[in-house]
């Protein structure tokens, strides 16, 4: 997976691309790490061009956002489509973070 | 000077315009027998021939894995000096189904069920949503297989920020690990008209189903793949002492 941060407005973007795995623990790190320096309250994290997801990638996904909440910030996923709107539909992502249709 | 080579029977493929080896009737005392070939003789539907195993030496990525799955329907792996054949290649092979054994290693370091799913789809004609919820499944139970199994790696560290380095840490130091390193895990797939099925089998301890199944926290960090699992597939059966994992999938 590779990510890029991109501020827009009130909104600070994750642009998500590829594919959020198991082995993608640096990238997550150094996301975590960018998030921690960030002042940004309103995140939103893009995912249409992300191609595929696991449940490790699912798993992260729940460590950033209780991170963003313990910096009193928000977060919400854009764009969902395909095999990564599946698994975070199985997985009931929909009662536990923000999902944009 | 080694031990004597034991005799092997050849069968010969003459349908070709010359006479080919095809097959080799191996000794139960042979260990193990390393073909290569530049292209498969056993292309006529009616040789009566086993099939060829391609073979993968000095570790395989995604794109020669792709590549003996799809000419050969197997893809097994001679790491560290060892083939790793398993028990269920030739009755997969003799199904005409998909077979792959590789190290721990190499599994962790590419994405075997993508491979797998791609060579499974092209040749069955899948749609997309199937392939996509197969290939999701198969690559959950790989993970399981390596990370838990064969390199007895907890994803308890996952669960905070502040222990989530500990859990790399861990990884890289099992996969330095000789012995965990070179541990098989086998997929391997079969079908007929109604169902595909799919297997992964690693070499770890083995796992309870029911302990693990007991943990619902919505919140969790980890333990989601089995929910995943459950929810594409058909049917799931866990076998070998929890080495073993079974999907089903209805066409």
């Amino acid at each position: 997976m590779e990510f890029k941060i991109d501020s827009r407005g009130s909104e600070t973007l994750v642009v998500c691309t590829g594919r959020m795995m198991f082995a993608d623990t640096s990238e997550f790190l150094r996301l975590s790490e960018d998030i921690k320096l960030s002042d940004g309250k309103v995140w939103v994290l893009e995912f249409s061009d992300l191609a595929f997801i696991d449940s490790a990638g699912l798993g992260m996904l729940l460590m950033i956002r209780e991170l963003i909440e313990t910096q009193s910030g928000k977060v919400s996923i854009r764009g969902a489509a395909g095999q990564v709107r599946k698994a975070l539909d199985l997985a009931k992502f929909q009662e536990l973070i923000c999902i944009e249709t | 000077m080694g031990m004597p080579l034991p005799p092997f029977s050849a069968v010969l493929c003459c349908r070709h315009g010359g006479n080919v080896v095809c097959a080799w009737a191996v000794p139960d005392d042979c260990d193990g027998l390393i073909v290569e070939r530049a292209r498969c003789p056993n292309a006529d539907s009616g040789c009566d021939a086993l099939p060829v195993v391609g073979v993968a030496s000095g570790g395989a990525d995604g794109k020669s894995l792709e590549d003996s799955l799809r000419r050969f329907g197997s893809c097994v792996e001679v790491a560290f000096g060892k083939l790793l054949s398993g028990a269920n290649m030739m009755e997969t092979l003799e199904r005409d189904g998909l077979y792959m054994a590789l190290s721990t290693a190499t599994a962790y370091s590419i994405e075997p069920a993508r491979a797998f799913c791609k060579v499974l789809s092209t040749r069955l004609g899948l749609s997309a949503a199937l392939r996509d919820s197969i290939e999701l499944a198969v690559h959950e139970a790989v993970v399981n297989g390596v990370m838990h199994g064969n390199l007895e790696v907890s994803s308890d560290e996952r669960e905070t920020f502040s222990r989530f380095q500990n859990y790399c840490d861990q990884i890289e130091l099992n996969l330095a690990d000789p012995e965990l390193r070179a541990r098989r895990i086998e997929v391997f797939g079969t079908w007929d008209e109604a169902a595909i099925m799919v297997s992964v089998v690693d070499s770890g301890a083995g796992y309870d189903l029911k302990a693990l199944a007991h943990n619902n926290n919505p919140n969790r960090k980890s333990g989601r793949g089995l929910t995943l699992i459950g929810g594409l597939s058909q049917e799931v059966t866990i076998g070998d002492g929890g080495r073993q994992l079974t999907m089903r999938f209805d066409r």
